[in-house]
């Protein structure tokens, strides 16, 4: 079974009363378990719309979406998902214990000391523990912001740009972390620009334009001999109206 | 416990040692307000007290509640909160009783620093007076007992009611041991007059004061009131009457209610018309405060699956 479904999946953002602007067009898609989908688009294609539609955040207007067999959005789907926003303004007065605590908690983890330790330890985030989350650099913060994801054993995992602004250090630690979970029957969903974090973690790929997906396949077959600041143009620019999401 | 956590974090976001201390600082410059006003009478500076501590717990408090929840969800965090498997109703009930818990703290703090200071208030130390004799005419003999060792000079507080408006005068006749004194005060359609009286010095005793209203001049049904000295407002004479405590816990349940879903602005304007409502028996206020919960229920159950950044 699919740890991810979604078939024919539209959403759209409404702009005045009456009106809305499509940003998710007949998605397909279905992850299994140690999958790790690459999203990748232009500007404004959808990709993050596809994630909190996933986890639950957003409802779409048609389509059907289940996390490990639960439809999205309910209390099961919840419990098997973690989700790392693209952008995200801490509290400021918060510290980064008292956060991932906080989240910890909500999200039903049990040994919530000794979880959040390990993401502490995991993230190089220990010296910043006392620290209050508004005076975090941005590459601090978004680290804060992986943490809170890898607290507990979420078996999908959510990941709009997760990357950006991380270190060779960190990510090297968090790349190891994210293979064992696969290793471990985890599916991961990723959008970055980046092509190389796709090839280091991607098993499949989705490409997405204006909404629609225009490109599916294994991450070996599409980002074969794709390098530097023309993969994005070749995976979406050259590419024709596409097949449906599903894995090949 | 996911109810227990959502209100210790939020009783921990609301209760910080900068919100401590703005609300200490607030409670003395409610103190130092009615401190510093010319009240004469203690339960006019208990009702100035108990008005400005309602009216900083409603500025001060409910904003900090409403901007909690608002702020998270305007930054993103909430997300981060909605993702979990906690329900909306134990988010929302969650942020209810931690709203509660540390308003209640907050305006406590207040509170106590307006008291301190409040109770300084320096009140009139007044003697009523003891109808002595009253003639037909109007005039009337008073015995005020002083302390042992009381000095002079006093203010006498008389309250008057002018007929025919214009001018009058009052004509006092003042008396304490073998000593006497005239004092002419002229009224100009005042109700209450405060008439220096001489201390007649070296004096002991009771003084006696015989008033005689001039034409038009007609004191009222009141005893006069002699001033002696000041003496501290005190601690016992202040508080916060428990009608407005009930309309600022209906006032904070909204707020948070109403942020679990709406904007800041909306929120604080949902706390204020809480505030300004009719007075309500204790069914009708219990019956607002379980739809106010249910409200913030349902709020956040829509938030959570409409939650963009």
């Amino acid at each position: 079974m699919a740890l991810v479904e979604a078939w024919n999946v539209t959403h759209a953002y409404r702009r005045f009363p009456g009106r809305r602007h499509p940003s998710l067009s007949g998605v397909d898609l279905a992850v299994e378990p140690g999958e790790c989908w690459g999203l990748i688009g232009p500007n404004g294609s959808g990709k993050s719309t596809l994630l909190r539609i996933l986890a639950g955040l957003t409802t779409p207007l048609t389509g059907d979406v289940a996390v490990a067999g639960h439809p999205v959005g309910t209390r099961a789907a919840r419990r098997v998902v973690a989700y790392v926003p693209e952008t995200l303004r801490w509290p400021r007065h918060l510290t980064v214990w008292a956060a991932l605590r906080e989240l910890a908690a909500l999200g039903d983890v049990r040994d919530v000391e000794a979880r959040v330790q390990r993401v502490l330890r995991l993230l190089g985030l220990q010296p910043l523990v006392r620290r209050q989350l508004g005076s975090l650099s941005l590459g601090q913060a978004r680290r804060v912001v992986i943490a809170q994801a890898l607290m507990d054993d979420a078996r999908v995992l959510l990941m709009d740009e997760p990357f950006s602004a991380l270190d060779s250090l960190v990510l090297h630690d968090v790349t190891s972390e994210l293979t064992e979970r696969l290793a471990r029957g985890a599916a991961v969903l990723l959008a970055s620009h980046r092509i190389e974090d796709l090839r280091r973690l991607a098993t499949h790929i989705l490409v997405l334009r204006e909404g629609r997906v225009v490109r599916v396949g294994t991450a070996d077959e599409l980002l074969a001999g794709v390098t530097g600041r023309d993969a994005l143009v070749h995976l979406v620019g050259s590419a024709d109206a596409a097949p449906s999401g599903r894995s090949a | 416990m996911g109810l227990l956590v959502a209100a210790v974090t939020f009783y921990l976001r609301l209760v910080t040692w900068r919100h401590l201390l703005a609300a200490a600082g607030t409670g003395l410059l409610i103190g130092g307000a009615v401190v510093s006003l010319p009240v004469s009478e203690p339960e006019l500076a208990a009702r100035l007290f108990s008005g400005l501590l309602a009216g900083a717990g409603a500025v001060f408090v409910l904003p900090l509640a409403a901007g909690v929840p608002t702020d998270d969800r305007r930054g993103g965090f909430e997300q981060l909160v909605l993702v979990r498997a906690v329900p909306s109703w134990s988010l929302a009930l969650g942020r209810c009783v931690g709203a509660i818990a540390g308003g209640a703290v907050l305006l406590f703090s207040i509170e106590l620093a307006a008291r301190f200071v409040a109770a300084q208030a320096p009140m009139p130390d007044e003697i009523v007076g003891t109808k002595m004799i009253e003639s037909a005419d109007g005039i009337t003999s008073w015995r005020f007992g002083l302390p042992e060792g009381t000095g002079g000079p006093f203010d006498l507080v008389v309250e008057t009611v002018m007929l025919y408006g214009g001018t009058s005068e009052l004509e006092l006749d003042v008396r304490r041991g073998g000593q006497e004194q005239t004092v002419v005060r002229k009224v100009r359609q005042q109700r209450r007059l405060a008439v220096p009286v001489p201390a007649l010095a070296a004096s002991r005793g009771d003084l006696f004061v015989t008033l005689r209203p001039g034409r038009e001049l007609v004191l009222a049904d009141v005893s006069p009131r002699l001033v002696v000295g000041t003496e501290a407002l005190g601690y016992g004479s202040l508080g916060l009457p428990m009608a407005t405590v009930r309309r600022l816990l209906l006032g904070l349940i909204t707020v948070v209610a109403a942020a679990c879903a709406f904007r800041f602005e909306t929120a604080c304007l949902a706390g204020l018309l809480a505030l300004v409502m009719p007075r309500q028996d204790g069914l009708v206020w219990s019956i607002s405060v379980a739809l106010l919960l249910l409200v913030g229920v349902l709020g956040t159950a829509l938030v959570r699956r409409q939650a963009l950044p």
